[in-house]
């Protein structure tokens, strides 16, 4: 009964890493769809490919988001499941409002939230909250956006006397390098989310131990999932990345990218799990910032911030209710199986009622 | 179990490698298109080129060095 537990909790941990790479083509692709440097298809397709080579380029941030956030020796892969089910659930509200937010902190938020429903407090450790949610929170956005901001009063400052036509088409020809590095460096950064939580659950059911490496199957499976994710697309959140926030010009774009890169390749560097949501939504609101401040849709990036406030509590509260339901129900198997169904079934019928209204579910559309 | 992966210090790292890396490549980029705007210009102008051409290739070289860097970086970590 233990191991359809693990697989449930497996087949959801990929369902978030789609809906991860579904929530966040967003950040790789909306600048250069944006600044027409891309096509929306061939934009998505590119961020697909290098999401899945990127999985297999780092496993430092795998081996730490499963550590010093919840006490690993109190957690079941229930747990584990009901964070899941936290953070997919706030994934797509997200995306229903086009706002664009942490997976990351959606992840473990959910977590935390189950946990502590599950054994209280201790199960929860605070300073792993404020190590690897709140400080990430403040310096990721706030990093890219002086990055950016920098970085773009320098080009300004280089190309300024050159003619504007052949200076944009170079930049966009150039955001197709730092669009494709920024898909990369999410692949390093965000995949390894899903590893780490699959590794968590592989361990809280005795399946691995704290010091093995992280089994190739994950590896392969979580580098799958989320290019298809990011394949298929957010188109909701594109276009407020893309052209709510301010409307770019292809020299923004590339700043933008190229510093949201630097960042989150920094990062990873040094396993320390940045969201590649808040990096990149910082280097836009940087890129535009800096040319002129007016010029930033204050309104816009206020809704976005709310939301990542937001993110942690929600995800952890929906992780928490949905723990306590598969306890009422039958922690065994039968809650995990009842709720898992019930979640796919409202999916199914999200998506049917979708494809009814004429809406595609791609951001090809 | 609480194991501290982020410390103070690879914050300061990450925060000088991204400043260094972010502004350093779009800085290199626009040199690159600098160069290659104002080599075309010359030529058409019937003027030498050969200056801009260069800035323009090395700064080339120096980008896609770049990326290839923090590519290799996150690898061997």
């Amino acid at each position: 009964m233990d191991d359809v537990v693990l697989w449930i909790v497996v087949a959801t941990a990929l369902a978030f890493d789609f809906t991860n790479g579904f929530h966040d083509t967003a950040n790789a692709v909306a600048t250069s769809i944006s600044t027409r440097a891309m096509g929306p298809r061939t934009a998505v397709s590119m961020a697909a490919v290098l999401n899945f080579v990127g999985a297999f380029i780092s496993l430092e941030v795998a081996a730490t988001v499963a550590s010093g956030i919840v006490n690993a020796d109190l957690i079941e892969p229930e747990i584990v499941f009901a964070g899941l089910v936290g953070a997919i659930t706030w994934n797509l509200a997200t995306w229903y409002w086009g706002l664009p937010s942490s997976s990351s902190h959606a992840l473990i938020g959910g977590v935390a939230g189950a946990a502590f429903a599950a054994a209280g407090p201790d199960a929860v450790f605070g300073s792993g909250l404020v190590e690897k949610v709140a400080v990430p929170a403040l310096v990721a956005p706030i990093l890219a956006m002086l990055t950016a901001g920098s970085a773009i009063l320098v080009a300004y400052r280089i190309i300024g006397r050159v003619s504007p036509g052949p200076v944009s088409r170079g930049f966009r020809l150039g955001q197709i390098l730092s669009g494709g590095l920024f898909s990369l460096s999410h692949g390093t950064n965000d995949a390894q989310k899903t590893m780490g939580i699959i590794f968590l659950a592989l361990i809280a059911s005795g399946h691995a131990q704290e010091s093995d490496s992280v089994p190739v199957w994950v590896v392969v499976s979580a580098a799958s999932a989320i290019a298809a994710g990011t394949y298929a697309g957010g188109w909701r959140i594109i276009k407020t990345m893309g052209s709510r926030i301010i409307k770019m010009d292809p020299a923004q774009g590339f700043a933008a990218q190229a510093s949201g890169a630097a960042v989150i390749f920094s990062a990873s560097a040094v396993g320390f799990p940045l969201s590649t949501t808040h990096t990149m939504s910082g280097g836009i609101i940087g890129a535009g910032a800096a040319k002129r401040a007016s010029a930033v849709r204050w309104g816009v990036a206020g809704n976005i911030v709310t939301a990542w406030v937001l993110t942690l509590p929600a995800a952890a509260l929906v992780g928490a209710v949905t723990y306590g339901l598969i306890w009422v129900l039958g922690a065994d198997s039968f809650g995990p199986i009842i709720v898992a169904g019930a979640m796919l079934a409202a999916l199914t019928a999200l998506a049917l009622r979708r494809l009814a209204a004429g809406r595609t579910l791609t951001a090809a559309s | 179990m609480s194991i501290f992966a982020v410390t103070f210090m690879n914050l300061v790292k990450v925060a000088v490698a991204a400043l260094v890396a972010g502004i350093g490549v779009t800085a290199i980029f626009s040199l690159c298109l600098l160069g290659a705007t104002r080599a075309t210009e010359r030529r058409r102008a019937g003027e030498a080129a050969a200056g801009w051409t260069l800035l323009a290739i090395v700064a080339g070289v120096g980008v896609l060095g770049a990326s290839v860097l923090g590519i290799y970086a996150v690898a061997a970590a």
